[in-house]
């Protein structure tokens, strides 16, 4: 087994770092059973709020532990420009792979490995968003190895989330925990649907100035479906489900109690296959028969945009740091944790020799499923995992295994103890500008010595406070008053499901004639 | 001496309850290609719907509608005048070594690799065996008749070239993907092209019946079509319309429609040749 020690956030030595001298301080003063008594508090108030997320179809309070992650001034520049740098060449690579695909004649990326993506979509070649942007949104996931070097564990490019617990965190800790703020000047978090509303507006074709903007959800059965509400509340913007919405000519409609209304701008938040039935499964009920056709003619803005799962493969990234250097000319400033690359086979013989060491994760996975570490899977597990990887070696990627930094953390008992930890920042672009939201979200593994943090995987999450440098990004102290929140009787439209003009939802069938089914039987 | 062809190409469906909402895509555009030259195209639906058109992945001219009236009937009349010659096509002389190349492999990988519909089948007899890729095709083109009988009704739109292959009897769309398979196996890139064929006397000015049809072209140092269904070589009498990795990529009428019960299609296609 690999031997490694973690870094530690806040501790060198049993000693806090600079910026956590203060905060540090207040947290010793804590004795255990306040603790309990604050984190009785704390799920009282996420009941109350509704703040909730399904794991494995039960609804539960997403854990915020009590004790934030502080990530210092310059630290945080660094992040904030390899972030943008990454974004910034994964849009030149998407709007190339879905133009005029150079790169495979400057063999930069093999077009193999591109084809073969199941989130390669051949339907969405030639579509060309109207401001250029196809992630609008993204959720970078970054680890700290054992060296303290920050490295991208892996990209979310299609529909990452978390953010709305981003927000809610930070106003949970400042209910719950406001003296742990008192000495420290943090940037406010609660910006984020300004900027996605303003990201989505400039997505809108013709460059309207008041695009009719919706956050289309796959319904309240969705893990997420807590986030796609409270976004479209702070945005103020209309939640729909695909029934609200249809396409006629080329453009999309919602379905009002008013008639109907012309759609600029979709957030979805449902996957690409079940977009379109006309081109992905033909018997979804979730998407709207047409939108494709839609996006192709700008008529209506999709994001992010339709096969943006291309760049976000497993396989592909190992290959992104060349990418940055092609695209843009650059090195990249947030490294990728090393990764081996299954297709060559000497590389293949060398992973499955040494299996017991490493990492190794299915390509298609999200959410920590199917990963096997190897140095805690028994015996028959690795036997297991190494027969369906030489069966299909362009499914999986395997990497050494990262100690990922800890931070101390208050686990059930009410004691302080140190648990392993990730970020997700998340960007914005709106075309002119790619914006990264000055926190994000801290995963913990809540399991003492888990290494896999997912909220899916029972993993918990912290309040990520980026420090504010000058006195214009300077705010103290959260806001608690919620603003933009719709009067639901004020509101002039409400999508109509049920209107007189609607059409029954069935599942549609699919025709299609055969070739030489008629004609000279002579042939 | 370059042929010019009318096409007409009728596609309607009679439902036998209202159908509510239809969404479909036409492939049934001729496109200009070196040999060919598409003179005018005109696509009409009944019932009266825009039509949005554009080019897909493959080069395809792709036309969109939808009909969002009740209606019983769709009815769907594409007519287009080409202008078609011999295909000019260059050095074949390609090697299996040279098949065998990364570079190669990696671009052709879509015309390479197995698909839901060209599947695996196992022929009585190995193309490597032949001397040159050249060869292997002008055995297969003959082959091909040897082994499947030509029998409409005998499979459906979604039969994959394995079921043709255990019936030994199929129509064109199934001879196509069974020669797919069979040169896919043997490491020769080959794709499926959609179009039409003329079948009439040659005589100017005569309308005959023809049909929509299918073929191959492989790759063996540049693309060479062929017809594995008549055994004829593809020239002017052939009109192309759309190339993919098989039948999906290609179907000339793609589309999904709620409601509606009873669905009863009818295909006529009919050539004339102008001069």
């Amino acid at each position: 087994m690999v031997q490694f020690q973690a870094q530690d956030e806040f501790l060198v030595d049993g000693l806090p770092r600079e910026p956590v001298t203060e905060l540090w301080r207040e947290l010793t003063k804590i004795q255990s059973n306040e603790w309990i008594i604050k984190a009785k508090q704390r799920d009282l108030y996420l009941a109350m709020q509704g703040i909730t997320f399904t794991l494995s179809g039960i609804e539960r309070p997403l854990p915020v532990d009590l004790i934030p992650r502080i990530i210092d001034i310059a630290e945080w520049k660094q992040l904030e420009k390899g972030i943008k740098q990454r974004i910034e060449a994964l849009e030149l690579f998407l709007d190339d792979v879905y133009g005029k695909q150079q790169l495979f004649a400057d063999r930069i990326v093999p077009k193999s490995l591109i084809i073969t993506s199941e989130h390669f979509h051949r339907s969405a070649h030639g579509i060309k968003p109207a401001n250029g942007v196809r992630i609008h949104v993204s959720g970078i996931d970054i680890v700290r190895d054992q060296q303290g070097v920050l490295r991208v564990l892996e990209d979310n490019l299609r529909s990452p989330s978390g953010v709305s617990y981003v927000l809610e965190n930070r106003r949970t800790m400042a209910h719950v925990v406001p003296e742990l703020f008192s000495e420290y000047s943090i940037r406010s978090v609660d910006e984020y649907p300004e900027r996605l509303l303003a990201a989505l507006v400039s997505a809108a074709p013709d460059k309207k100035s008041h695009p009719n903007v919706v956050v289309l959800t796959p319904g309240v059965h969705n893990s997420a479906h807590f986030e796609h509400a409270f976004l479209a509340r702070r945005m103020g913007v209309e939640l729909v489900e695909g029934r609200d919405l249809y396409c006629k000519n080329n453009q999309i409609f919602m379905r009002t109690t008013k008639g109907s209304e012309q759609v600029d701008v979709i957030y979805r938040r449902i996957d690409d296959d079940y977009l379109d039935p006309i081109h992905f499964k033909p018997d979804s009920v979730l998407g709207i028969p047409g939108v494709i056709n839609a996006a192709r003619s700008n008529s209506v803005a999709i994001a992010n945009g339709i096969g943006n799962g291309v760049a976000d493969d497993k396989a592909l990234y190992p290959y992104v740091p060349r990418l940055i250097e092609y695209y843009l000319d650059e090195k990249p400033i947030i490294p990728n944790v090393d990764t081996y690359d299954l297709q060559s086979s000497d590389v293949l013989d060398f992973v499955l020799k040494n299996l017991s060491d490493l990492v190794v994760k299915p390509v298609a996975g999200s959410g920590g499923y199917g990963i096997t570490i190897g140095p805690r899977a028994s015996k028959n597990e690795l036997k297991e995992v190494a027969k369906e990887i030489t069966q299909n070696p362009r499914n999986w990627i395997a990497q050494p295994l990262i100690a990922l930094s800890t931070c101390p953390t208050v686990v059930d008992d009410g004691t302080i103890a140190s648990r392993h930890i990730d970020f997700r920042p998340f960007a914005v672009n709106d075309g002119q500008e790619i914006w990264v939201l000055p926190g994000g979200l801290t995963r913990v593994a809540l399991v003492e010595g888990n290494v896999v943090v997912n909220s899916s995987q029972g993993g918990g999450s912290k309040d990520t406070w980026v420090l504010a440098e000058s006195e214009s990004d300077l705010q103290s102290y959260p806001e608690v008053i919620e603003k933009n929140l719709m009067d639901p009787l004020d509101n002039e439209v409400i999508p109509a499901t049920f209107g007189p003009d609607v059409l029954p939802v069935t599942r549609m069938q699919q025709q299609e004639e055969q070739q030489q089914q008629v004609g000279a039987d002579d042939a | 001496m370059a042929w010019r062809l009318s096409v007409t190409h009728s596609t309607s469906f009679l439902y036998e309850s209202e159908v509510s909402a239809s969404f479909n895509e036409a492939r049934m555009t001729p496109i200009n290609t070196p040999d060919q030259f598409v003179i005018s195209h005109d696509l009409k639906v009944n019932p009266f719907s825009t039509i949005f058109s554009y080019i897909d992945y493959f080069g395809t001219a792709v036309k969109s509608f939808d009909v969002q009236t009740p209606h019983t009937y769709l009815e769907i009349v594409s007519q287009s005048l080409v202008e078609t010659n011999i295909p000019t096509v260059g050095n074949l002389s390609a090697t299996w070594d040279d098949l065998m190349d990364e570079k190669l492999t990696d671009n052709l990988r879509e015309y390479l690799a197995f698909t839901p519909l060209v599947n695996l089948i196992t022929p009585p007899f190995n193309l490597k065996m032949q001397k040159t890729p050249l060869d292997a095709i002008q055995f297969l083109s003959t082959e091909m008749r040897q082994q499947i009988t030509y029998a409409p009704g005998s499979t459906s739109v979604y039969s994959p070239a394995s079921e043709a292959w255990e019936k030994r009897a199929g129509v064109c769309q199934d001879f196509t993907h069974a020669s797919l398979s069979i040169l896919r196996a043997a490491g020769i890139p080959a794709r499926y092209v959609s179009g039409y064929l003329y079948n009439g006397s040659g005589e100017i000015g005569e309308e005959v019946i023809g049909e929509s049809h299918s073929w191959v072209e492989a790759w063996v140092g540049h693309w060479l079509p062929f017809d594995p269904t008549n055994g004829n070589p593809v020239a002017e009498d052939h009109v192309l319309v759309a190339r993919g990795r098989d039948y999906h990529d290609v179907s000339p009428l793609k589309g999904i429609f709620s409601g509606g019960r009873g669905r009863k299609v009818d295909v006529t296609v009919s050539l004339t040749r102008i001069a």
